[in-house]
């Protein structure tokens, strides 16, 4: 089997028990990427060092280095976090050449570690999207189906670890932006606690909703990649206090006593019948092997929607407008002042979509309109956040839908902005109240495409949610690779 | 100008004088090359975050409890919005709804009388950067370097009633900044701005007028002209009929005059909103109590005691009480209790001053002590030097830092007041200058100055001059 | 309700073209109208106040340069980003 095609965690045995090389899987790497990156155009960029990377880690090997076990797996990062020297463009013509001149906080740690980064990976637009399709450097495809979108924003990474050009990926997610593409490509896509991953270094969208996680091939690697990335950073006053636990090496296969909520407001006509049989089946797995199965209600999350949208779209109105054409990215070529130079260059610069979202949340923050918006979904997310954790109280776990349906065709949903917003409902509540949420692949639809099963917890339970997933996982084979 | 009354408030803008910058950890410095004391943070660069720097907090809290202010245990960061090429993120990350200090006040000296005037919050911002401007080149040039200096904003109520007020007012929160030392108030750096709100109305009226506000004041004097000319304009708007519109204006200190900068109507919506980057400051009660009790006799309370205590006119005791270092100078000879207040005030704003000016020395590199110094100032109060002598005393230890009294004793200046060594000397004299007595009983009066001259010469200088006179006249009168 | 889009356009910096004005402010409007539909939940237990670690107040060797802080600035003279003069 090409090495390609195999998990980070087989990968890393192969390297330390010297049955292959780095230099050997990122050869792989690169062929793969050579023969399928027209079909995906899952990066941006890819870099052209991968190979001496590669080597600088073979010969530590060699040497007799302690490693960390992720060291010598390429590794693709969503083209919104930050590496020194490598253009970091959000898949904006604003930053088309922007070059950061530090490393964010998980590049830092990923260097540090020696794993390789093969390149920076497709997104939407400021990772405003779902769909991958806003991208200033052309649309992604689903691996599974070109003429479908591979999800987003995190598009790039789903269909790059998916179709085997990557081992490995990092994401960011916003109100699903992990999760959601994971379940359109049928990879693992892991939300972690608010706070777990350090933020510096991450383009803003939305400060207090933005987490980096881990888009990969099963829950194994997304265990060993999240445990590399969490902990505390000094950088980012938001970044929580505690100690992690190596999530990679302690993963069981138990579910029994597991409490399951599942809240009926996910389980409506909105969401596709085979996506619901699918997550229902999956439950009904966990019922067979010892799990205590609860209907619950989550009345809010009727609202999270809204909130969701005018939050974050208040926070990216004031994040996004640093993008003047002053210290770095695009300037308008023409202008005859100050105030025009500003207002071209942004007009120039942004996508539409990335527009939408500055005015609805300049809007939401114009005096005369704030409380009515801006204050009042603050209120929404607090209930909400109110309401989960009332209800981890009777429940470990909670599993919904990832999203109500498999990948959509590209382009349908053009000239209906709100309803792809309305999309979101299943992904944003756990953004919102800041929670950890897990999509794991759980079947395919009558056309062949995957479907993704969410699995939210308390804060800071990202052990008992890798493990659910984990166990689920097992029991049900997972999904064969059969893109890769 | 009698008809009316002006409502004046004031928002002061301090620079603190940290290590590092409020977010990010480059040097706060003055004066560096442009854009060599940044960093990705504070140019605002893409996946930045801001990180608070703790002094900034102490600080800020410091001089709310000199002003007596309430401190928030919890206070909150926000984002004022608005595009301007100085301000990178194109926010501000300042406080909006929960400062650190809230509802304080400080008493100002104004016409040998105290008056207080409330401050109505103290919150701490960052600063933006500087556009420099060369006839040379068409376009402006930023420098990035002030970015994120630490800065406290404080509020007055509109509490001030006219210019001289306005001057003392900002006097006194520069003493109070400069006896905390946590700015160095250095107008012509720009490390204190002001503000300024003036509004005015008819006497008796208790409704407020339609204010303005200028901006761009960057020193005392030119608040006072500022506050003057829109109290002038406002004034002759109302005289002739008109109303006075709300609006923003900036202040021209070379011209003299303000300007529109924007009127009400296209005021800036700031679209403030708690900042998420940042969670909520915490300052412990404990800590709190810390400070206070640390906290030195402020400036303001100095000035109204010595002239309250010691009977000085306001301008003795702010000259006194506006150097740190000279108050407690001041303060501790004081509390030897070995001369007289009055002595060391004179001494320490003629001589002493005169010598600092000479040689722009502080006080504290200077070689003299409050021990020393009342040692000194003793000596000349009881007699035993001329205040001449003590002058020359005063000058030699600056230069060598000895003891006076050891001065004294080398130097031979001692002045001879013992009674009965000086009837001796002169009656000796007097014996030999029978003439000189017998002229003077004749009525020629200077024929005094020459015995007392003589004496003088026999002693070599060192005789009570006021004592020979008096033992003379004693003798022969 | 009737949004001032110029208005809030001017705040966020954007100009749209005549043409697609109208296109996009419907749609901006279509997504305001939805999002609004908010309750007011006003009786919402407060959280706990999340507090955050302050930075102490040192200086740190690893400088940047001018040249790599002016690096990615579209234009620069004499080691500052030059921009349209401003009205002084």
């Amino acid at each position: 089997m090409s090495l390609y095609k195999k998990s980070g965690a087989e990968l890393s045995k192969m390297l330390r028990r010297k049955e292959c090389s780095s230099v050997e899987i990122c050869k792989s790497i690169l062929q793969r990427i050579d023969f399928i990156e027209n079909k995906t155009n899952a990066y941006i960029t890819i870099c052209n060092d991968i190979l001496q990377q590669a080597e600088k880690v073979d010969n530590k090997l060699s040497a007799g280095e302690e490693l960390h076990p992720l060291a010598g797996i390429p590794i693709a990062l969503k083209d919104n976090i930050s590496t020194k020297g490598i253009r970091t463009t959000c898949a904006s013509k604003m930053l088309k050449d922007y070059i950061p001149p530090y490393d964010a906080y998980v590049t830092t740690k990923l260097k540090n570690a020696g794993v390789i980064i093969t390149g920076k990976l497709n997104m939407d637009e400021f990772a405003m999207g779902s769909s991958t399709e806003t991208s200033f450097f052309g649309k992604t495809s689903n691996p599974y189906n070109k003429d479908f979108v591979p999800g987003g924003s995190s598009g790039g990474c789903a269909a790059a670890v998916v179709s085997g050009e990557a081992i490995m990926s990092l994401g960011s997610d916003t109100g699903g932006s992990v999760r959601q593409p994971a379940a359109f490509c049928g990879a693992v896509g892991l939300k972690p606690t608010y706070g777990s991953v350090s933020r510096y270094g991450l383009i803003a969208f939305a400060s207090s909703l933005d987490q980096i996680g881990p888009i990969c091939r099963d829950v194994k690697d997304t265990a060993m990649l999240y445990s590399l990335i969490c902990g505390h950073d000094k950088m980012d006053a938001t970044s929580a206090f505690r100690e992690y636990t190596d999530f990679g090496s302690h993963l069981y296969n138990n579910v029994h006593g597991l409490r399951i909520g599942v809240p009926c407001e996910y389980f409506g006509n909105e969401i596709d019948d085979e996506v619901k049989e699918s997550v229902i089946q999956a439950i009904n797995l966990f019922k067979k092997y010892g799990a205590d199965i609860k209907s619950i209600s989550l009345p809010n999350t009727k609202y999270a929607v809204n909130a969701y949208y005018i939050i974050s779209s208040a926070e990216a109105s004031s994040n996004l407008a640093r993008y003047d054409g002053v210290r770095f990215g695009y300037r308008s070529e023409e202008y005859e002042s100050l105030s025009d130079m500003y207002a071209k260059t942004r007009s120039k610069g942004f996508g539409r979509e990335v527009k939408y979202r500055i005015m609805l949340g300049t809007f939401a923050l114009c005096s005369g309109y704030y409380d009515e918006y801006y204050q009042k979904a603050i209120n929404i997310r607090n209930a909400i956040r109110n309401e989960f954790i009332q209800c981890f109280t009777e429940c470990d776990v909670i599993i919904t839908p990832t999203y109500p349906s498999t990948a959509f065709r590209a382009y349908k949903h053009k000239n209906n902005v709100t309803k792809l917003y309305t999309n979101d409902f299943c992904t944003v509540p756990a953004s919102l109240a800041g929670i950890p949420a897990i999509s794991v692949p759980c079947g395919y639809s009558s056309e062949g495409l995957p479907i993704g099963m969410q699995i939210m917890g308390n804060h800071f339970s990202e052990e008992l949610l890798l493990n659910t997933a984990y166990t689920y996982e097992t029991l049900s084979g997972g999904l064969k690779n059969e893109r890769i | 100008m009698s008809e009316y009354e002006s409502i004046i408030g004031l928002e002061v803008h301090a620079e603190l004088n940290t290590k590092t910058k409020i977010y990010c950890d480059c040097p706060n410095l003055f004066g560096s090359l442009p854009n060599t004391n940044v960093c990705p943070i504070c140019m605002g660069f893409p996946g930045t975050l801001p990180v608070l720097n703790r002094r900034v907090v102490e600080y800020a809290a410091k001089v709310g409890l000199a002003m007596n202010c309430y401190i928030n245990n919890i206070s909150h960061h926000d984002r004022k919005n608005y595009f301007y090429p100085d301000l990178p993120k194109a926010y501000q990350i300042s406080q909006w709804n929960t400062p650190i200090c809230e509802n304080g006040f400080i008493d100002i000296v104004s016409d040998g009388r105290l008056k207080r005037i409330r401050i109505n919050r103290i919150h701490i911002e960052e600063d933006a950067g500087k556009l420099l401007h060369d006839s040379k080149y068409n376009d402006s040039l930023v420098d990035f370097n002030r970015c994120g200096v630490p800065l406290i904003e404080i509020v007055s109520e509109p509490d001030i009633r006219n210019s001289a007020e306005a001057k003392t007012y900002l006097e006194t929160i520069k003493m109070i900044l400069m006896y905390l030392g946590i700015s160095d108030c250095k107008m012509q750096e720009g490390s204190i701005r002001c503000d300024v709100n003036v509004s005015i109305r008819k006497k008796g009226s208790n409704k407020l007028g339609t204010r303005c506000e200028m901006k761009n004041v960057n020193s005392f004097s030119g608040a006072v002209r500022s506050i003057e000319y829109e109290i002038k304009r406002q004034i002759d708007i109302l005289k002739s009929g008109g109303t006075i519109k709300q609006e923003t204006r900036r202040w021209d200190d070379a011209k003299g005059k303000s300007f529109v900068m924007r009127t009400k109507e296209d005021a800036n919506d700031y679209r403030y909103f708690p900042e998420p980057d940042l969670l909520s400051t915490y300052i412990d009660k404990k800590e709190i109590e810390k400070y206070k009790s640390s906290l030195p006799e402020l400036p303001n309370a100095k000035i109204w005691r010595y002239i309250h205590d010691f009977g000085f006119s306001q301008v003795d005791s702010k000259l006194i009480a506006i150097d740190p270092e000279r108050a407690a100078l001041f303060d501790d000879s004081i509390n030897r209790m070995e001369c007289t207040p009055k002595s060391i005030c004179n001494w320490l704003l003629s001589d002493i001053a005169k010598f600092q000016n000479d040689t722009k020395l502080k006080i504290s590199e200077l070689p003299i002590t409050p021990k020393s110094l009342c040692s000194l100032i003793a000596e000349v109060e009881k007699g035993n030097i001329s205040n001449t002598a003590g002058k020359k005393v005063l000058s030699i230890m600056m230069k060598t830092g000895e003891d006076p009294l050891d001065i004294i004793d080398k130097s031979n200046m001692k002045q001879n007041s013992d009674a009965e060594s000086l009837k001796v000397l002169v009656e000796e004299i007097l014996m030999n200058n029978q003439k000189s007595i017998s002229d003077y009983k004749n009525g020629k009066t200077n024929a005094l100055g020459f015995i007392i001259g003589q004496c003088m010469k026999k002693s070599k200088g060192n005789a009570n001059p006021a004592m020979v006179r008096d033992i003379i006249l004693k003798i022969i009168g | 309700m009737i949004i001032n889009m110029e208005h809030i356009a001017r705040l966020a910096q954007l100009e749209f073209s005549e043409k697609e004005k109208e296109e996009i402010y419907k749609n901006i409007e279509n997504i305001i109208n939805m999002v609004g539909d908010l309750p007011d939940i006003i009786n919402v237990e407060s959280l706990d106040e999340n507090i955050m670690e302050l930075r102490p107040d040192d200086i740190h060797a690893n400088k940047f340069t001018n040249e790599e802080m002016l690096s990615n600035a579209p234009v620069t003279h004499n080691g500052c980003i030059s921009v349209p003069k401003t009205v002084e």
